[in-house]
């Protein structure tokens, strides 16, 4: 699939969604504009301009084209995808775990899971950094960290 | 207040003790970002954006300031010694830095970036106290439709400037705004794209979203692929330039420093754009143009001054209009919202303490890069060293957890991730997010001053073409919009993008 076109199809739906948005919310009168005008406004804006990426697609050399596939040759995807799994199983769990578990468990997961890091710098880097944390947020600005289930 | 009052006022604020080790901080957070490649000043200022809220409003600006003017400072070492830039505006350092070093002049190369960046970041400093009171006593008069009109402007100029597709960007520009509307709406009070999720009345927070932009997706990015640093000097000998070096310098640094100054101040410009034109420029008047790529001192020079003075020419707009030049000033702007502070020409009046104090608090700032830059250059070439596998999970970290500090809400993690992976996907796809990040923060502005101007007008819009400072702006705008679209210049446009890449 061309790359162009796709990215150009999304932001086409996205623009239409907010037009559609902006006539829902009231667009008002040009002497009085309601909620939904500049919704409406930048919603056809951003349709127009996304036509126009997907016409310019059409126009250019097919054999300089970039298909979605190309985005991803040769690079190592699988280990942006784990650390966006990671990010959101942290955050499903960090209120529940609370702050030290749920830091840890990220932390050494992807220092030894992910980057093969030695055993030593996966425990020691991610117990300083915690800490340090702990102390800043705690102590000095006052703000708490969720405890979990277990209290701490 | 005359100015010497003014100076006063700044220094007496500058040289509070908290002050200045938040300073400290500052420059040297900044300092570290861009020595280490792999993160911003962009994403860098908004993953540390929820440490400001438990300090006073000046302090957490000089610090963020700080953190900006001196990612300027480390982004050189990282591009001379490893051939790597730090951070964009270093790019062009690098050409001529790092053949420098191949040739064991790394000592004079950091020695010249260092104190050009000083003077340069000096003379912007003078540039800004200078310009800024008397451009806010002329944007007093702005009017809703002045108002308009230039943040149109801005967002013109700042895509004109973009690297890639100007149509790409307008469109993020217009995304941004879409961004921008969800929450209360600030004149009737209805929700709107809240989805009947009550953490989203108060709108989407500027630091999840450059968080996820700038941060998580810089961070997905990176991970794709393997990061080889291989730091060409292992000790740097002899920092301070020779006579011949001062020479060939004096005028690269004068000249890099005005341009810098001068793009830095127009919304859209900023350091990249300062320290490619000032290459250009030193190139094309050089009487040996041929040495540029192969190590020429001119090169360094010249647009380590520009993007230093362009650095501190961005506050211009952003202090004095309330309108930020670029996505560092955009954070900015939102750091100030957060504390309660409305940027624009009655800052200068209403908060003196905070205008003049963060300027005389940069060349506090100043001072202390040159003495962390020169003295301490052996500690960010080890730092140099730390493995990527390091450094992100702790950044990472960092964000996540600030993130959630700022309201003690999970949505703000979900906000960031989603975000994160947006930004992941719009650069792979080739959209910037830049130009979205500005019109977010702009929307508020740019959505009440259009529909006060409607009002005003009874519903006309030749109220933008009738009063001349708004027709000047549009005028303006217009006729950017023309000339993008014309054969020549987005030939050129092309060229240009096309060369960002392969330096990149």
């Amino acid at each position: 699939m061309n790359a162009e076109r796709t990215g150009g199809l999304f932001w086409l739906l996205f623009g239409c969604a907010a037009i559609y948005g902006g006539l829902d919310l009231e667009l008002g009168t040009m002497q009085q504009p309601g909620s939904g005008f500049l919704t409406f406004v930048a919603g056809s804006f951003v349709t127009c301009m996304a036509s126009l990426i997907i016409i310019q697609s059409y126009r250019a050399d097919p054999a300089v084209a970039v298909r979605i596939a190309d985005l991803w040759k040769g690079k190592k995807w699988k280990r942006a995808v784990a650390i966006t799994i990671l990010i959101a199983l942290f955050i499903l769990s960090f209120e529940t775990l609370g702050f030290f578990l749920c830091s840890l468990a990220l932390l050494i997961i992807i220092m030894r899971w992910l980057e093969g890091l030695s055993w030593t710098l996966c425990l020691l880097v991610p117990s300083i950094a915690i800490g340090t944390t702990y102390v800043v947020f705690k102590f000095f600005m006052k703000i708490s960290l969720p405890a979990g289930m277990f209290g701490f | 207040m005359d100015f010497a009052d003014n100076l006063f006022t700044g220094l007496a604020v500058a040289f509070q003790p908290h002050n200045l080790l938040f300073c400290f901080i500052g420059v040297l957070i900044g300092t570290l970002i861009g020595v280490l490649p792999g993160l911003g000043p962009v994403g860098a200022m908004s993953i540390l954006l929820p440490v400001t809220f438990g300090i006073s409003p000046v302090t957490a600006i000089i610090m963020l300031s700080g953190i900006y003017y001196g990612a300027q400072y480390g982004g050189s070492t990282t591009s001379i010694l490893v051939g790597i830039p730090g951070e964009a505006a270093s790019v062009v350092t690098m050409l001529d830095g790092h053949q420098m070093a191949l040739k064991g002049r790394a000592g004079p190369a950091l020695g010249i970036a260092a104190f050009g960046s000083f003077i340069a970041g000096t003379l912007g400093i003078i540039g800004l106290m200078l310009l800024a009171p008397p451009l806010a006593a002329v944007a007093l008069r702005f009017g809703p439709p002045e108002y308009f009109a230039l943040m149109i402007m801005g967002l013109i100029i700042l895509t004109y400037l973009a690297q890639k597709s100007m149509v790409k960007s307008l469109m993020m520009a217009g995304v941004g705004i879409l961004i921008g509307m969800v929450g209360l709406d600030t004149m009737t009070g209805m929700p709107r794209f809240t989805f009947d999720v009550p953490d989203l009345i108060d709108g989407v927070g500027i630091a999840p979203l450059a968080m996820g932009l700038f941060g998580v997706s810089e961070i997905l990015l990176n991970v794709e692929q393997t990061i080889k640093q291989s730091v060409v000097v292992k000790q740097v000998k002899n920092l301070l330039p020779s006579k011949q070096d001062w020479k060939d310098s004096a005028m690269p640094i004068a000249r890099g420093s005005i341009a810098g100054f001068f793009l830095g101040i127009l919304p859209g410009g900023g350091a990249v754009l300062a320290s490619f034109i000032s290459y250009g420029i030193e190139k094309r008047m050089s009487k040996h143009p041929e040495t540029f790529g192969h190590g020429a001192i001119a090169g360094v020079a010249g647009p380590e001054s520009a993007n230093n003075a362009a650095a501190q020419a961005a506050f211009i707009p952003l202090l004095t209009l309330g309108v930020p030049a670029n996505a560092v000033m955009g954070i900015l702007l939102g750091a100030l919202l957060i504390h309660g502070i409305t940027p624009g020409p009655m800052m200068i009046q209403k908060n003196p303490e905070l205008f003049w104090g963060t300027v005389t608090s940069m060349y506090v700032g100043n001072l202390m890069l040159l003495v962390l830059n020169l003295p301490l250059i052996g500690l960010w070439v080890r730092l140099l060293k730390v493995q990527y596998a390091v450094l992100f999970p702790l950044i990472l970290f960092i964000a996540l957890i600030g993130a959630y500090v700022i309201n003690g809400s999970e949505m703000d993690l979900y906000l960031m991730l989603f975000f994160g992976v947006i930004g992941y996907l719009m650069r792979k796809f080739d959209y910037e997010p830049a130009p979205l990040i500005l019109a977010f923060v702009l929307t508020n502005i740019l959505e009440d001053s259009l529909r006060q101007s409607l009002i005003i007008s009874g519903g006309s819009m030749s109220i933008f073409v009738t009063r001349p400072i708004a027709a000047g702006f549009l005028f303006v705008s217009l006729v950017l919009l023309i000339t993008a679209v014309m054969p020549s210049i987005r030939k050129k446009r092309s060229a240009l993008a096309a060369t960002a890449d392969e330096n990149a």
